[in-house]
This record gives structure tokens, C-alpha cells and sequence, in this order.
């Protein structure tokens, strides 16, 4: 018993009883992810409302109500990313697209993370034991191919208040990004690949930000997801490490890590 | 599911009345086998979980709602078939994630064919942890006074809707929310006693009280 999240043990209970919001809901899982002892007490608590209803799937009916939703919100980001793509000029600039991604996202569980320009795989001595290397700023000012970059954006506040980038992070660098402001991660690839991007928590999981999402080639790509930065996944810095690979193949064709902090 | 012109061109162009039908027609299959695959394979245990099973339901409709997927499903082979081949794909990635390994072993890919193409009986071990829970209901049950003891059975026995129970007991339907919501949160102290929640009785756990009377 390590858990002192108070929040999360309410949304656990107002989710069981029925009162918990859909956004309270996307943090609670989020929450969930890192927390052993509230993930148990997520699943033992969906079980029993699932056994009370009978529920043909084993998910509450409710549940299924907030992932059809999660599901429809997902699918329309890919959609304008699609449109975006397709009529993106080059004249527009970079935030131009990011903030066509400023989406009223509802909060996404997936999400980008940072910013790290990679090499193309030719592995150096050095590459640690889970396959994941990670590169000094030096050595990717080399050569920029893959490449992934964050921002922390602060949300629309009151209508008419734009949304504001308030940092940006750069290859070898470090992102901060305050609770309450959101997380956008856009990406440089010379061909079409899928891209992980994850960070290892102290409980010996993955928080997983985005999981072999396919991307198509471009350069600064913003991805179609922004993540609300909350405590309950950004309490401490965290060690994202990114992963291109081949979408016919799957094999790796470039990799990094790199911090995101509170 | 059935597809008339009208729901695939819907599809399609990823119109989100179409996506929701699409959804709403095929989550709990697709969840069934997803847990099928949790239970009776090896490899796939991680799925067990609740949370990370929603996760997995999330991702293979993503997906199969990517604008590149939705443009290749051409309304003629079933849905169902399109869809699970996509939740090949995801559990089969999954498995190369774990186990940082190149290759898949032709054995797993027939295991996972095997589980998301039909309907499996429930595994016997997925059953006792079902019975185990069924039992701690029928204990609460005991414990539930006449009143609270005919809404659960209305509501969750005979699973009959909001309005129809409120009418049977002759409460509106507000009220009748109102004892549900009570009767929950009963059941939800009761799981804490019984040790259900292993641990997470203790503190940070009071919030939502016992609610006496109303
Ligand atoms: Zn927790």
C-alpha cells in the first residue's frame, strides 16, 4: 500500500459507482498505467460492474460508452491529420500545423513526446540492453534523419485566448512542461514508418505514449495527439525513448532517448 | 454486421456516425476474442488485465480507423474477418515489443489465428476468478435489506432498464438512481470488508461513505 493518490482512489470509486467524468476517466487510466495497486483495483472494480451487468464483453456498458468515444475523438484527429497532410503547402510553418492539432482532444491517452533528431541504425558500441541508444546532441547534429520534437502547449484558456507554445525541445535537450499544459510531439521521417514512443516507469512497466503508430514521410510532422500533462504520468522526469521502424518489416531503422520533466 | 452502401461509404470517409455504428457492432466481439486470446494462449497473460484490455480494443479500432485502413475494407469480405486481422497484427506486435525479438514463431501466430477467428469456450481458469466474484455477490446480496434486495434483482437479475425498474417500485426515475447509486457504493464497502481490494481499503479509501437512510 504505496499509493497515496488521492484522486485516482476517488475517480477508482467514482467510476465504479457511476459518477466519474470521461476526462476524469482518460487520467485515471493514465494513472492506472504506472500504479500497480490502482491498476489491480481498476481491474477488480470493472470486473465486479461487468459481472453485475452481465455484460456480454466483460466491459461495463458504460465503459464501452467512453471508449466508443475515445475511439470516435482518435479517429477524427486522424482524419484532419490526413486532410492536413494532404493540403499542407510548404509555405505553412511548423506551428501552423502544430496547432491544427490543438485539438479539443478530450485527452487522448496516447500522445508524442520529445525531441531528438536520430541516426539511421548502424549500431555503435553502447547500445543498452533493451535495444533503445541514446545519442548526445553532437552526434545528431550530424546527421538528421529520423528525427522527433516536442512542445509543451498551453491550452486555449477563455474563448478567443490561443493556444501558446511555451517550450520547445531540441535535439539533446530537455522538455518542460508544467501540469496543466499539454504535450505535442511531431516527428521528421524520410519514409513512411511506424513510431513508438515509451518511457520506462520505476514499477518496471512502459508508459506508452504512442505504439507503432504509423506515420508517413515528411519533416516536423506534428503527430494527430496532444497528451495533458498530469501528475499522474509526469510527477518526475521521464526517459522517452523513440523508435522508427520499418512499416513493411518492422525492423528498426533509428532510435533515441530523451527526458520530458514536470 | 450487415453493410449497406450508405454505412460504407459512411466508413469511408470516416464519418463518425458510421465509425460509431461500426464500433458499436463489433466491440464486444472483438473484446471477447481479444480476452480469449489473454486466457487461453500463452504470451498474451498482459491482457488479462482489465485496463490493458481496453487498451488493446482502443488500438485495434484506431487502427481500423486510420483513413489508409478505412479506405482498403471494400464492404464485401466481412467486417469481422478485416477487423480481426488487424488485432493479429497488434497482438503479434505486442508479443515482438515483450520480447525484443525479431522474429515471431510460426506457433504464436497460429495460437492467435486460432483464438481471434471464433468463438472459444471460457478458459477454466477465467472461470474460477468469475466465481470467485459471483460468490462475493451472492454474500452482498444476504447482507441487503428487502428494498435494496428487490432493486438489485430488478436491476441486475432480471437486468432490467432504469425506467422500467423505477416503475416497478414505483420510485421516479431520478429517485431510482438515487438508491442505485447508494446500493453501489453498499457494494463497494462491502468488497473493501471483504478484502476484495486487497489493501486499498486503508487510507485515501473513506471518500465515498456508507450512505445511510434516503
Ligand atoms: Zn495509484
Amino acid at each position: 500500500m504505496s499509493c497515496t493518490d488521492t484522486t485516482a482512489h476517488l475517480a477508482l470509486e467514482q467510476l465504479f459507482v457511476g459518477e466519474l467524468s470521461e476526462v476524469a476517466h482518460l487520467e485515471l487510466r493514465e494513472h492506472a498505467r504506472t500504479c500497480a495497486e490502482c491498476h489491480e483495483a481498476y481491474d477488480r472494480l470493472t470486473r465486479v460492474e461487468a459481472q453485475l451487468e452481465k455484460s456480454r464483453s466483460g466491459l461495463p456498458a458504460a465503459r464501452m460508452k467512453f471508449l466508443e468515444s475515445q475511439v470516435l475523438s482518435r479517429a477524427a484527429a486522424q482524419k484532419r491529420a490526413a486532410q492536413a497532410r494532404a493540403d499542407a503547402g510548404g509555405d505553412r510553418s511548423l506551428w501552423t500545423r502544430v496547432r491544427l492539432w490543438l485539438v479539443p482532444a478530450g485527452g487522448l491517452a496516447l500522445a508524442g513526446v520529445l525531441a531528438l533528431m536520430l541516426l539511421p541504425k548502424s549500431p555503435p558500441p553502447g547500445v543498452d540492453a533493451d535495444g533503445f541508444q541514446a545519442r548526445g546532441a553532437g552526434a545528431a547534429a550530424a546527421k538528421s534523419i529520423y528525427g522527433v520534437r516536442a512542445f509543451c502547449i498551453q491550452p486555449e484558456g477563455a474563448k478567443n485566448v490561443s493556444p501558446k507554445v511555451l517550450a520547445e525541445a531540441g535535439p539533446g535537450e530537455t522538455l518542460t512542461c508544467a501540469v496543466g499544459n499539454r504535450v505535442q510531439f511531431a516527428y521528421t521521417a524520410p519514409k513512411d514508418a511506424r513510431l513508438t514512443l515509451a518511457a520506462p516507469t520505476p514499477a518496471g512497466d512502459w508508459l506508452t505514449f504512442a505504439s507503432r503508430i504509423e506515420v508517413k514521410k515528411g519533416t516536423d510532422v506534428p503527430l494527430s495527439f496532444s497528451t495533458p500533462v498530469t501528475t499522474s504520468w509526469l510527477s518526475q522526469p521521464i526517459e522517452v525513448k523513440a523508435r522508427f521502424e520499418d512499416p513493411a518489416t518492422g525492423k528498426l531503422v533509428a532510435e533515441t532517448t530523451l527526458k520530458v520533466t514536470p | 454486421m450487415a453493410w449497406d452502401r450508405q454505412l460504407l461509404m459512411g466508413f469511408r470517409e470516416g464519418a463518425p456516425d458510421a465509425l460509431a455504428e461500426v464500433f458499436r457492432q463489433n466491440a464486444e466481439l472483438l473484446t471477447r476474442r481479444l480476452r480469449a486470446a489473454a486466457w487461453r494462449g500463452r504470451g498474451f497473460e498482459r491482457l488479462r488485465s482489465e485496463l490493458e484490455l481496453e487498451n488493446a480494443v482502443l488500438e485495434v479500432f484506431a487502427r481500423a480507423f486510420e483513413p489508409r485502413a478505412r479506405g482498403v475494407y471494400d464492404g464485401v469480405r466481412p467486417f469481422e474477418h478485416f477487423l480481426m486481422g488487424i488485432a493479429r497484427n497488434f497482438l503479434l506486435e505486442e508479443a515482438r515489443i515483450r520480447e525484443h525479438s525479431a522474429g515471431i514463431n510460426r506457433e504464436l501466430e497460429e495460437q492467435v489465428e486460432r483464438v481471434l477467428m471464433q468463438d472459444a469456450p471460457v478458459d477454466a481458469e477465467q472461470e474460477l476468478v468469475d466465481r470467485e466474484l459471483e460468490g462475493l455477490l451472492e454474500q452482498f446480496k444476504r447482507s441487503l435489506s428487502p428494498e435494496e434486495l428487490q432493486l438489485f434483482d430488478l436491476r441486475f437479475t432480471q437486468e432490467l432498464g432504469q425506467e422500467e425498474a423505477a416503475a416497478r417500485i414505483g420510485l421516479s426515475r431520478i429517485q431510482l438512481r438515487r438508491r442505485e447509486l447508494a446500493l453501489k457504493k453498499l457494494l463497494l464497502e462491502f468488497l473493501k470488508e471483504r478484502g476484495y481490494l486487497r489493501g486499498l481499503e486503508a487510507a485515501g479509501w473513506t471518500f465515498v461513505r456508507r450512505s445511510t437512510g434516503s
